[in-house]
């Protein structure tokens, strides 16, 4: 008997847990910014209404309709959809990517909780400059020194025991009562903290235009030309397909957990819409309008263009350290966005604990614990070989690239294969609400055209250089060679386990 | 802040928090299938 969820708002969180990430809170105002700001929001809700959710709801609908055949993962349902040898080993990808990106995420999400409790310890919020934000953060890696990294590997296990204990009490047990708790917590944490942003005024003495208002300035005036470039629709449309998790293959395991009469158009609007509350509300209501009050126009800037990692753990707690009870912002801070990771990386092991539970028929504890001591050992590569580069490379290849090719193949299979009418009826099995029916016209040409068009660009502009390795330092290319060749190896072992589950279903003549 | 950047904030905050007010209202409710109502872009 396969698990099921306890009651709609439970999945309704476990699938905006899923979504809301370290994403919201640090890509989307660093985008936004450097991409024309309130001009920005125009590509990103056309890309929100044509790409975003017309997927999620390819891919609620996708896992629905596996779950009843008592498939919780992509290769046997994209089987079902399309009787063809090729179509499982597509589907390995969702099981394949979800657990090569859980192998470095899990090590990043490791880090907020350790910096959490930093804060409240004082050591990363008495810092008084970007060398010293940045020399805690190398030393906390191991990389500039090796005196705290003890600390770093603990906070790694304990982080890799709480996600493990989660998946291994179940769906119900586990992750639907932590999305419950989490979530909740989550959205009070960065309510708070945006109520003490917008209240902050001018906080640097002798200059009054680093303010508040005109921080959110920074973010939202709309620079029209903007519009004209290609670049900013592209980077609106990854923002918007990375911010709800599809493509990942996660969504389509939580969605067959639900049965046949549970209505998926209003769920998958309401997990769309918490999840971009979380990004253009919260998410754009922290970081970019605190950095300008503190250092104003070039220092925002700057923050804004220097990445997720450097604006979570250098300039955040910089900026705590110049506020009132700065500790307990920060604290509050990295902890909601621990939260957010873990409900995302407690999403990400699940495709490969139903994969060997439901189309392997091993047991859950025993699928929960082999997964556990293998994934342990992998992540040692991340952990010790971060200054290799070795995340970017995955990151790259598993958190992007595969990401893009595994919903166009699912969009493709679902519309064009299985067929828009078949796929436009199994959306409103049990729905409250109807899609107006212009989405089957969106659904069916301008979504895929839209996934043709992001993987073209990116196939030429990054796929093909970073496959080349261009930009890699001589020194670290054996360690991305090696890294490859590995995941190479998973993604083989993946599709020989897929081939044999096939065999097995069609034994049992399923 | 120009008065451009507070209609964008204004229209952004605005329509996300009437698409999620509007969600969690109807799926914290038990489904009720008689019910016709009309919410413009969506018909139940």
């Amino acid at each position: 008997m396969r698990q099921k969820w306890g009651s709609k708002i439970g999945i309704i969180l476990a699938v905006a847990g899923s979504a809301v990430g370290l994403g919201n809170f640090l890509r989307f105002p660093s985008q936004a910014a450097q991409n024309g700001g309130g001009a920005f929001m125009i590509p990103y809700f056309i890309s929100l209404f044509l790409l975003g959710i017309p997927l999620m709801w390819i891919e609620w609908a996708i896992g629905r309709y596996g779950g009843l055949f008592g498939h919780g993962t992509a290769p046997l349902i994209f089987n079902r959809l399309w009787k063809n040898r090729v179509s499982k080993y597509f589907g390995a990808i969702g099981v394949f990517g979800p657990l090569a990106i859980f192998i470095y995420y899990i090590y990043i999400e490791s880090w907020l909780l350790g910096y959490a409790f930093y804060s409240l310890h004082g050591s990363c919020t008495h810092l008084s400059n970007q060398i010293g934000a940045v020399e805690f953060l190398r030393k906390y890696q191991g990389i500039s020194a090796k005196d705290i990294f003890l600390v770093t590997y603990l906070f790694f296990i304990l982080t890799f025991i709480i996600n493990f204990t989660i998946i291994y009490k179940g769906i119900k047990g586990g992750i639907e009562r932590l999305c419950k708790f989490a979530l909740p917590v989550l959205f009070v944490f960065a309510i708070v903290i945006a109520i003490r942003v917008i209240t902050l005024g001018a906080p640097v003495a002798g200059h009054p235009d680093w303010n508040i208002s005109n921080g959110f300035g920074f973010l939202w005036n709309p620079d029209f030309s903007s519009l004209l470039n290609a670049k900013i629709w592209l980077s609106a449309a990854g923002q918007i397909f990375f911010t709800l998790s599809v493509g990942i293959g996660v969504v389509i395991t939580y969605a067959s957990y639900l049965s046949k009469g549970d209505d998926i158009v209003l769920s998958g609007l309401t997990a769309s819409s918490l999840n971009e509350f979380a990004e253009v509300i919260l998410g754009g209501s922290i970081v970019i309008p605190l950095a300008f009050a503190f250092f104003g126009l070039n220092g925002a800037q700057e923050i804004a263009q220097s990445g997720s990692f450097n604006i979570s753990f250098v300039s955040m707690p910089l900026i705590f350290s110049k506020i009132n009870y700065g500790m307990v912002f920060s604290f509050m801070w990295f902890f909601l966005l621990f939260l957010a990771g873990l409900t995302s990386s407690v999403s990400l092991l699940e495709p490969a604990v139903a994969f060997l539970s439901d189309d392997l028929g091993i047991t859950r504890k025993k699928a929960v614990t082999i997964l556990g001591a293998l994934s342990f050992i992998i992540c040692q590569f991340p952990v010790f070989f971060l200054a290799r580069g070795v995340v970017d490379e995955i990151d790259f290849w598993a958190g992007s690239f595969f990401l893009v090719v595994f919903a166009l193949a699912e969009c493709v299979l679902f519309v064009w294969i299985f067929g828009i009418d078949k796929a436009w009826s199994e959306m409103h099995h049990g729905a409250e609400l109807r899609i107006p029916r212009f989405y089957k016209f969106i659904i069916k040409y301008i979504t895929p055209s839209f996934l043709i068009f992001i993987l073209g660009f990116w196939f030429f502009q990054q796929a093909v250089p970073t496959f080349f390795l261009k930009g890699v330092a001589r020194e670290n290319v054996p360690y991305i060679v090696a890294t490859r060749a590995g995941f190479a190896l998973l993604f083989i072992i993946i599709a020989l386990l897929v081939r044999k589950a096939h065999k097995k279903h069609l034994k049992l003549g399923q | 802040m120009t008065i451009a950047g507070w209609i964008f904030l204004v229209i952004s905050w605005g329509a996300i928090l009437s698409l999620a007010a509007f969600c969690v209202h109807k799926a914290l409710k038990e489904p009720c299938k008689d019910l016709k109502i009309s919410t413009g872009f969506f018909v139940a």
